[in-house]
């Protein structure tokens, strides 16, 4: 009776004990039966839970007295409660993280290990012992984490953003062919592209940026010379200007100039100078070709009306002549009327070549044979005026696109008047080089002589009908040339050599079945 | 025998020089102005050669070239030189197709107009 008193009472110390230590626990528990109901829990417990006791007492799983969440904001379906696992398998389970959703809408998180309790020789357990420790603020300092490195990387995104997308328009930006710079009003560059920067010549950016246009080397040249002089009109009245302006080389710009102003206030200025040589010269030849055609008509209409009484005076000339061919008295006045009449019979059959309407018959044509073909009919004038034609062709040459006889009679015409402009043991140049432009391949060709060259001024007009500086020339030469250059889709042009002498340089297309 | 010679052209100017010029080299020289003129010439001479414009009132320019046919049908002996002031390629292809010996522009030295006359009227020679 005694043993059994005292084992009692050893046995009831020893709960009182445990009952303290569980109390005094920061950790919740709570005991779950075999059904899943709570049949106890600590203080802890319902100060986690944040629940007076009789609110936790008696509930199970199925019919929790809150919400029980996962961590992804999912419902804790009943028979995944670590609880309700425990008991079916009498597994332990450790660290489940549980939200739990009290009725007010307050949510606590908590980290729950089970243990099965067991009767000795019973594999099932009769209860779970389920302890939770509160962990909200970890939950919440770990979502504050999570959100810093979701915005970091959003950040990290938009910066990746905006550096792709400043990327992208630098390349289009670059990849523009003409010249753009953004200018402040007083003429400091603030940005260029590439085509602005090999056009002024500079390495590196650093050697134009934050620099007035006006301190460059080119500052003189076109077209920035252009732009500096629009710049104070687009400053004052911050609206566009245009202008179009020729450089050293011959190139064409249209330079236009527009005020902008960025989000913040700044004012600016777009400078952008575009090359439109070809575009001009595309133009030229148009307006050459109409006008080409309306004064060809007038010409040869005119020249149709000249020639019967022109065949009138030759005619009765040569009757004159044959008739009094004795009488010598008559034979000088003779002599210069026949010569004015050839003078003007000729005049008029070049008029009339020149406006004749033609039909080009093209062929593939080798360049060597053409230059050939030309040199040939001009060395019989060549010869006599002691003057040597050097003719040089590349090797490898593409055949050209050419009606034969007129591209022959281009040459001839070219190296004649060549010839007659270089003095005696002077010496004309014709070569033959390949030649690009864009997508057009070709044949340049080149005449060059040891004259006196072109007179500066006369650049301009050498290949107006009638220009002419040689007495007795009907100045229709050139004209024709460039008509007939012009017919096949070449080009022409004609300037000085850097050493003295006159060039003209034709440009034809290769040869390509039409 | 001389051979004869019918000039065809609405100039004055033109058909007196080319007579004048022709006569010394032994020919015959008959002139006409005009397309009706010419045909009755060609219906009742026979002529070695026929030298005509192909405009000759200056209102068309096919009066020549109807000449040219009229020659050929009633006057197959008679060889046929085109001088003209308008020879454009086409007109001077259709002349060619009609039969035309020579096809020659104003203005030319007569030198030149009589080597041709020459070659056509005394190939022997």
């Amino acid at each position: 009776m005694h043993s059994r008193e005292t084992a009692e009472s050893a046995l009831l110390e020893s709960e009182e004990r445990y009952r303290a230590v569980i109390g005094a626990l920061e950790e919740g528990i709570v005991i779950h039966e075999a059904d899943g109901t709570i049949s106890s829990c600590n203080a802890s417990a319902c100060r986690i839970l944040g629940l007076p006791q009789e609110q936790i007492l008696g509930r199970s799983p199925r019919e929790p007295g809150w919400r029980a969440l996962r961590e992804d904001g999912r419902p804790f379906e009943p028979e995944s409660h670590p609880a309700a696992i425990t008991l079916v398998t009498g597994q332990p389970c450790s660290q489940v993280v549980m939200g739990i959703e009290k009725p007010g809408g307050a949510r606590v998180w908590i980290s729950i290990n089970s243990h099965p309790l067991c009767r000795p020789g019973k594999p099932e357990p009769y209860a779970a012992a389920l302890s939770f420790t509160d962990i909200t603020r970890r939950k919440a300092a770990e979502e504050e984490l999570r959100r810093r490195a979701v915005s970091e990387r959003e950040q990290a995104e938009l910066q990746e953003k905006i550096r792709k997308s400043s990327t992208e328009w630098r390349l289009t930006f670059d990849a523009i062919k003409d010249a753009v710079l953004l200018l402040e009003p007083d003429g400091r560059v603030i940005r260029l592209n590439e085509t602005a920067r090999e056009l002024i010549g500079v390495a590196s950016w650093d050697e134009a940026l934050y620099r007035p246009l006006s301190a460059l080397n080119v500052a003189q040249a076109e077209p920035w010379r252009t732009i500096q002089a629009l710049l104070p009109r687009v400053k004052a009245t911050f609206e566009g200007a245009t202008d179009q302006t020729r450089d050293e080389q011959g190139r064409t710009w249209d330079v236009s100039l527009s005020s902008v102003t960025s989000p913040d206030g700044q004012k600016g200025v777009v400078a952008v100078a575009r090359d439109i040589t070809d575009l001009v010269r595309l133009q030229e030849s148009l307006r050459r070709s109409e006008t080409m055609s309306a004064m060809g008509a007038l010409v040869a209409g005119v020249a149709h009306e000249v020639r019967n009484p022109l065949f009138g005076i030759s005619a009765t000339l040569d009757a004159f002549a044959s008739r009094f061919k004795r009488r010598t008295e008559y034979r000088p006045y003779m002599n210069i009327l026949q010569g004015e009449v050839a003078r003007l019979s000729e005049l008029m059959q070049t008029l009339l070549d020149y406006g004749k309407p033609v039909r080009l018959v093209v062929a593939p044509e080798r360049p060597e044979e053409v230059m050939r073909a030309a040199v040939a009919a001009c060395s019989p004038l060549a010869a006599k005026a002691g003057v040597e034609i050097a003719e040089t062709a590349d090797p490898d040459l593409p055949p050209l696109t050419v009606d034969r006889n007129r591209i022959v009679q281009v040459f001839q015409n070219l190296l004649e008047n060549a010839v007659q402009h270089s003095p005696a043991g002077g010496r004309v140049l014709f070569r033959a080089e390949a030649s690009r432009n864009g997508e057009r391949e070709g044949v340049r060709f080149s005449v060059e002589d040891s004259g006196p060259g072109f007179q500066p001024g006369d650049l301009e007009r050498v290949f107006e009908p009638f220009f002419t500086r040689r007495r007795g020339g009907t100045g229709m030469g050139l004209s024709i040339v460039q008509r007939i250059v012009e017919q096949h889709e070449g080009e022409i042009a004609a300037g000085n050599r850097p050493e003295g002498g006159a060039v003209v340089a034709v440009t034809l297309p290769q040869w390509r079945k039409a | 025998m001389k051979p004869r010679i019918l000039v065809v052209d609405d100039e004055e100017a033109i058909l007196r020089a080319i007579r004048e010029y022709f006569e010394p080299l032994k020919y015959d020289v008959d002139c006409a102005r005009e397309l009706e003129e010419a045909e009755a010439l060609l219906s009742h001479i026979r002529y070695a050669l026929l030298i005509a414009d192909l405009r000759l009132t200056g209102v068309h320019s096919n009066e020549g070239l109807e000449l040219i046919r009229f020659a050929r049908e009633r006057s197959p002996w008679t060889r046929v030189v085109v001088l003209t002031g308008y020879g454009s390629a086409e007109v001077e292809s259709d002349a060619v197709g009609r039969g035309v010996d020579a096809f020659l522009q104003k203005p030319m030295p007569l030198a030149r107009l009589a080597e041709i006359a020459a070659s056509l009227t005394r190939p022997t020679a």
